[in-house]
């Protein structure tokens, strides 16, 4: 080996490459699916269910302002306005109350939270406003940077939960989140938790950044943040059973 | 009773017929040069964990295709390389490569003077610059060859080239180098 060969490999050694990801929890994750599931078919399914049932709405004239404004995936609905209501930029957890046990959160709702692999930092507050959904702030790697991301998950399917109302120059397009179904919703828009039973917002609503929404089984997920579309699904594909940490 | 570490034919052998656990220990093995090998090509963290884990997929349900006996890393880093250069033909930006803040000293030797640490950190960087300035045939080849130590016939492999084309490229590459630092 020359000396230029050995000074190539001493480089190759000293470069700051970017920290090794986990990657185990992600890929048995996915080797746990069918392989022959393609993300086409249940994207293209979907989006000819939504074709098919809108072609029957709009059939229907008095169906037709309703079904062009309103929809819904799992816990979320989204509304789409003229003009959004009154609401201002707060922080993620604004209106969650206290930060509680997230062991314990889990066993009073009943379900245990799914997270991204952690890599032995688990998440350090966890919310769970009226015992109806869990949230948590989670510190995840984008492109060499840490960003701070809300991550919501709601059980059950009363789409009343979580209101998202946009307007219409925001975004609202199907994705998939390993194979599974959402919506990415990108642009301004106003969230709001409401409880079950009383069906109160407040102080919940706040304006939102770009939101991706999925369902998995009874479960519905939110993750919100400075994020594209690309890293929202990227991080989503990454948050299984198994990658809670 | 103990039972014995699997070796990599036998962890393949087992994932092969199904066997998940097994193939989760080649994950763990594998995940290290899977990402760097990525990043190498890729240039994007993101898109690099993305094509790694998207070849270790690919590479678990394309097991009934690997030759038995054959060696796993070359086959499963081509995997990994397609995927990555997959990505970075739709990326729109590219990180460039970085030398680590503090590069580790020789073991065993005295501290370089202030001086000679400055001038080996200049020559360093000089010889980084020209790499990234190298055709990208050519880049990817030292990338193998030097940085991710790769053999002649790995990286062939991993290129999907001819070893004879490792070699000529190779050659050009360190000429060039030569020439410039």
């Amino acid at each position: 080996m020359t000396e230029l060969e050995t000074r190539l490999r001493e480089l190759g050694r000293d470069l700051a490459l970017p920290g090794e990801p986990n990657l185990s929890a992600a890929v048995v994750s996915r080797l746990q699916r069918p392989a022959a599931r393609s993300w086409r078919r249940p994207l293209l399914g979907a989006v000819a269910l939504a074709v098919l049932a809108l072609a029957i709405a709009l059939a229907v004239p008095p169906a037709r302002s309703a079904i062009l404004r309103f929809f819904h995936l799992g816990a979320v609905s989204i509304e789409r306005v003229e003009t959004l209501p009154s609401a201002r930029e707060r922080p993620f957890t604004a209106g969650f109350g206290p930060a509680v046990d997230r062991v314990a959160a889990e066993h009073r709702i009943g379900f245990k939270m799914l997270l991204p692999p952690l890599h032995g930092s688990p998440p350090k507050r966890v919310y769970a406003p009226r015992n109806e959904l869990l949230a948590t702030v989670l510190d995840v790697p984008i492109d060499g940077h840490r960003k701070p991301v809300l991550l919501v998950e709601i059980p059950g399917s009363d789409y009343r939960i979580a209101k998202k109302v946009v307007q219409k120059q925001t975004l609202v397009a199907p994705a998939t989140v390993n194979g599974l179904p959402g919506l990415w919703v990108r642009g301004p828009h106003v969230i709001a938790f409401l409880s079950t039973t009383t069906g109160i917002s407040l102080p919940i609503s706040r304006i939102s950044g770009s939101a991706l929404i999925w369902q998995r089984g009874n479960l519905t997920l939110r993750l919100e943040g400075n994020l594209t579309e690309e890293q929202a699904i990227h991080l989503a594909r990454s948050i299984t059973p198994s990658g809670s940490g | 009773m103990v039972g014995r570490p699997l070796d990599e034919s036998e962890l393949v052998e087992r994932a092969r017929q199904g066997d998940e656990h097994a193939y989760q220990e080649i994950v763990h093995a594998y995940q290290g040069i899977a990402f760097r090998t990525a990043y190498l090509v890729a240039r994007n963290a993101a898109d690099a964990e993305d094509a790694a884990q998207e070849a270790f997929v690919k590479a678990y349900r394309a097991l009934g295709r690997f030759r038995r006996g054959a060696p796993f890393r070359p086959w499963f880093l081509q995997i990994v390389a397609n995927e990555a250069r997959n990505r970075r033909r739709s990326a729109g930006r590219r990180d460039a490569l970085v030398l680590r803040a503090a590069a580790s000293e020789p073991s065993g030797e005295a501290a370089p003077s202030p001086e000679a640490a400055l001038l080996e950190s200049e020559r360093r960087e000089e010889l980084l610059k020209a790499v990234e300035t190298l055709p990208q045939d050519q880049r990817d080849t030292i990338a193998c060859r030097y940085f991710l130590e790769l053999s002649e016939e790995e990286t062939a492999q991993v290129l999907g080239v001819r070893r004879g084309t490792v070699k000529s490229r190779t050659a050009r590459a360190l000429e060039r180098l030569r020439a410039v630092t």
